[in-house]
């Protein structure tokens, strides 16, 4: 292994330990993604096993393949030199993170979200919060709490107030 | 107050507002109680939350946020909603030789322009009101309520929300008072430096 030829990040591969014990090898490039990883580079304290306490190995594998397609490992060798091909690109990039998104089931998607939170990935969490709101749209609060399994836990007065307060959007 | 269009005796007024600058109105519920049955949904943190009712318009960030009080505790008051233009206000008045523009219904309209979308307000203080401006989702109305005496208020169609303000004696000599009145205001009444 050579050494970086940028200075700040010391070691090239991360160590990531998922909540249930699995590593993950993640390179550092790819890691920057994460603010937190990218803070813990910066700070030089990356050696050995990093902890990551919210995020089941499951989510954590999802994560990683995420941060592998949006990170760019050959910048200096591929120029793109027409438009063209930036705008296919990006829209090949959108179709994947939808599909990536789309085949994820409601736990799935939930974890996703507590991950990249903890993990600060924002445009990760971007994208699962758009898939979330887009499911979410339109709908009563009954039918929001029956796509996630959630009970009602207002009292029939605390219902009644909230009803009453924009009393027209439920008409 | 800007008149856009009349229909019949139906006047139309621009709401002129930033959709940006509403905010869900109100007090978050407390959480005292813990519910008998928690979803991994409910446990979702405040800023996720976030994240998700920013995507969402007005209104179905008011659906979002009646889900459960974990939610609503999380983000009552927090969020911006995605709208970005404004919505029309519509209400019928009547036009007398003393009073122009006095609402003669206890209803009025709030259309989404964007969703296509009209809803129905019902609130008594709107009848017999005169409409003067209507500005970050607030009107500021008038009513006669004695002689020359006049009440003027402010009342938010969204939230439902009225701040009434003290009776003020219009007249200016001899049983005379002021006819055309005209009135508007500088920030949101909710704000310690709005001016009338």
């Amino acid at each position: 292994m050579s050494t970086p030829s940028s200075s700040v990040f010391s070691y090239r591969v991360l160590k990531l330990k998922s909540s249930d014990g699995e590593i993950f090898e993640v390179k550092q490039t790819v890691a920057v993604q994460s603010g937190v990883l990218k803070q813990m580079m910066e700070d030089g304290c990356t050696e050995g096993e990093i902890p990551l306490n919210n995020v089941d190995s499951p989510t954590l594998a999802k994560i990683i393949e995420w941060c592998n397609k949006h990170h760019d490992d050959d910048v200096e060798g591929r120029v793109l030199s027409q438009e063209k091909e930036k705008e296919k690109e990006k829209a090949d990039m959108k179709r994947w993170e939808s599909e990536f998104i789309d085949a994820l089931n409601r736990d799935e998607l939930y974890f996703l979200l507590i991950g990249s939170n903890y993990m600060n990935i924002k445009e990760l969490l971007d994208c699962a919060a758009q898939k979330v709101a887009g499911m979410v749209k339109g709908k009563t609060p009954e039918a929001i709490r029956e796509m996630f399994n959630i009970q009602s836990d207002f009292t029939e007065e605390e219902e009644k107030a909230i009803r009453k307060e924009n009393q027209w959007a439920f008409n | 107050m800007a008149k856009s269009s009349s229909i019949d005796n139906i006047k139309i007024e621009s709401l002129d507002f930033s959709p940006i600058d509403i905010k869900i109105g109100g007090t978050p519920m407390t959480n005292n109680k813990k519910p008998k049955f928690e979803s991994l949904w409910c446990n979702l943190p405040g800023n996720v939350l976030i994240s998700i009712v920013e995507r969402l318009c007005y209104v179905h960030q008011i659906y979002f946020l009646a889900v459960c009080k974990d939610w609503r505790s999380k983000i009552y008051g927090l969020v911006r909603h995605s709208d970005n233009f404004p919505w029309i206000l519509a209400a019928s008045m009547e036009d007398t030789l003393s009073r122009k523009f006095v609402s003669n219904s206890n209803q009025c309209y709030l259309y989404d322009p964007i969703h296509k979308q009209k809803y129905t307000i019902e609130n008594q203080i709107l009848d017999g009101a005169h409409i003067h401006a209507s500005k970050f989702g607030w009107l500021l109305l008038s009513r006669n309520i004695w002689s020359t005496y006049f009440i003027f208020s402010f009342y938010s169609p969204f939230t439902n929300k009225i701040v009434e303000l003290p009776a003020l004696d219009m007249e200016i000599s001899a049983g005379k008072i002021f006819t055309n009145v005209m009135a508007t205001f500088s920030t949101a009444p909710t704000s310690s430096d709005c001016v009338i």
